[in-house]
């Protein structure tokens, strides 16, 4: 075929998702001063607790979390936290709720 | 009188001839099951519904390929690609968007301004144009008049290749008629030739002499306004739930149709989920990937938290890291295309009764993976193989086989939870092909007068699955007296004037997935 072998060719809208997320402690929303007002950016941390039965896992950041436990997700960009929080609505649809997301 | 009949012979004497009579229709089951259906993210298509494609169009109909290594959501790109090489005739494709994609008119006024981009035409206007395979790349839009000042060319290219992808000749006078009588008003034109673009004219539409597409240069071409427009906005790749709802419905209302669907490499949860329920209920096999970069762990927790129980899912794990065969470079890619593409090429097959090999599953030593440069990052223990069994995943893996190594589909279960026949993919596919078959020839037997309906589809259903026993997918079972199959076409005894009950019983045939070997010393 005449498409074997074609370069990669960059995309303008494509997100990383390959890249594993920093899993640590909680950490704080970052400030950042702009003309002399500080202004609160949106923070990419977010700490998911699993109140369900069974262990969870999320794709996005590949983290398991076991039921009854917690853990502290840093998401590198939007994208990623908007797909967390999408598979986290359908994980609570499908165990009938549990997973909190703070 | 040129002929010796008539169609209505009255009171006089002549011959009447009947309208020929026609009772030699069989059942043809056509190439549906060489299908596949596809929701992925691609860089052109249409959203607003489902669209098919095929090998020789798919860098047009869905863009440049880019690597899976910027982003996974490119590996439906790839997947559909190895599907084509492997067999598969069509794919049904519904493009994934946010709601925030954006789709905008391309308009061409009088002046030297010609095209221009908007949400809404506003008038006055010459043309208006609406692209619906929504380019994320855009158009080559060009526009002539010719100096009768109502005719013009539209037209649109391919900003890849410059190739024409329309051209539209037509008028911008609503009354205008060519030499046969039809109407040749532009939008007329359009909507003959294509249903993926739509064209306005505005009201009282005129070229002028002094706009630039008017007429002839001095060496005597045609002038053109020529334009590069990016028309459509795709809204980023961030996808809420009732954007998905949105993609998989449209693979449910389309017109047209599919044998398998795939994930196309999704790790989204609410897109398998969502696909799993809607392969429930159109009976179609969901062939999906768990991503190749996860551990064992991994993979079962993520399969389980889907809360699968459906013979209908079928799953396949990979770690394998291989060649990309579209963009180059090497990554984990799932083998669902490969998978759909193998069970296409398999189902083209067809005995003298158009039945085909179904009772022989994708998996094991015949069916070794078409991709190059594999590397398998992860090796099983047997406890991990036993797990990835219990929990239904399939493994995709090196196997070292007399004949010579390869890497292969080394297991063929269902998501069905349960160690009847139903876990063997096998028996998921040939049962669903024959519901699919019953359920298309009962479709045709409808509004038939009652006898004539038993008739038909008793008579259908004899011949059918005496040729799939012919085929070696049914066997005699005690069960059904040493029958391989027991079926009953009654009307209803409750509802006996419109209400017809079809059943159906069948002994399918196996698949080997386990030998035990021993041998004695004997003395």
């Amino acid at each position: 075929m005449a498409r074997q072998g074609r370069n990669v060719q960059p995309s303008t809208e494509g997100v990383d998702e390959s890249a594993i997320p920093v899993v640590e402690q909680a950490s704080e929303s970052v400030n950042e001063t702009i003309n002399d007002t500080v202004v609160e950016t949106v923070s990419l941390s977010r700490k998911v607790t699993n109140n369900t039965r069974s262990k969870l896992m999320f794709p996005v950041a590949n983290l398991i979390v076991e039921s009854g436990k917690s853990a502290v997700i840093v998401f590198d960009n939007e994208a990623k936290l908007s797909k967390f929080m999408t598979d986290v609505e359908q994980l609570n649809m499908l165990n009938g709720g549990g997973i909190i997301v703070e | 009188m040129g002929v010796p009949f008539t169609r209505q012979l009255g009171a006089r004497s002549g011959v009447q001839l009947n309208p020929l009579t026609d009772n030699t229709e069989r059942f043809v089951s056509g190439n549906a099951d060489q299908v596949f259906g596809i929701v992925g993210r691609f860089e052109r298509g249409r959203i607003d519904k489902a669209f098919d494609i095929t090998a020789g169009n798919q860098r047009k109909r869905l863009g440049n390929p880019s690597s899976t290594v910027l982003s996974k959501l490119n590996e439906a790109y790839v997947q559909t690609y190895e599907a084509f090489s492997n067999g598969a005739y069509a794919a049904v494709v519904s493009r994934l968007v946010p709601d925030t994609a954006v789709l905008s008119w391309m308009v061409a006024r009088n002046g030297t301004t010609t095209w221009n981009i908007e949400a809404t035409p506003v008038a006055p206007y010459l043309v208006a144009v609406k692209h619906l395979e929504c380019f994320n790349d855009g158009v080559i839009a060009e526009i002539h008049a010719d100096t009768d000042t109502t005719s013009v060319v539209l037209r649109l290219r391919d900003k890849v290749d410059n190739n024409i992808l329309y051209e539209f000749v037509g008028s911008l006078n609503p009354e205008s008629k060519d030499e046969f009588g039809a109407s040749n008003y532009l939008p007329n034109v359009v909507s003959a030739a294509t249903d993926d673009v739509e064209v306005m004219v505005g009201n009282g539409a005129v070229a002028d002499v002094s706009d630039p597409f008017f007429g002839v240069d001095a060496e005597g071409y045609d002038k053109y306004a020529v334009a590069e427009l990016t028309y459509f906005a795709e809204g980023g790749t961030s996808y809420e739930l009732t954007d998905y709802d949105r993609a998989v419905q449209a693979l449910k209302y389309t017109d047209l149709e599919f044998g398998y669907m795939i994930s196309g490499g999704s790790r989204a949860i609410p897109l398998l989920s969502k696909m799993i329920a809607l392969a429930k209920d159109i009976n179609k096999q969901f062939i999906w990937d768990i991503g190749g970069e996860y551990t064992v762990e991994q993979a079962v927790t993520f399969y389980n938290q889907l809360n699968i129980d459906t013979h209908l899912s079928q799953c396949y794990f990979a770690p394998l890291y291989g060649d990309d065969p579209v963009n180059g470079g090497k990554d984990f890619i799932g083998c669902g295309g490969i998978q759909v593409g193998m069970r296409c090429a398999r189902n083209a097959r067809t005995d003298a009764n158009g039945i085909a090999p179904r009772n022989f599953v994708v998996a094991g030593r015949d069916w070794s993976l078409t991709r190059t440069g594999i590397v398998q990052k992860t090796f099983f223990t047997d406890q991990e193989l036993d797990l990835l069994a219990k929990t239904r995943i399939n493994p995709v893996m090196y196997v070292k086989y007399t004949s010579g190594g390869r890497y292969v589909f080394f297991d063929s279960l269902t998501g069905s939870k349960t160690e009847s026949d139903k876990k063997l993919i096998a028996v998921a596919d040939m049962s669903c092909y024959v519901d699919d078959v019953v359920t298309a020839v009962s479709q045709e037997s409808l509004q038939l007068p009652m006898q004539t309906g038993v008739k038909r589809l008793s008579d259908f259903l004899q011949g059918f699955f005496e040729a799939i026993e012919a085929a070696k997918w049914i066997k005699p079972s005690k069960d059904l007296g040493n029958r391989s199959f027991v079926a009953t076409v009654a009307p209803n005894a409750n509802r006996p004037s419109d209400r017809l009950d079809v059943g159906y019983y069948l002994r399918y045939d196996g698949t080997v997935r386990a030998i035990y070997v021993q041998q004695t010393l004997s003395k």
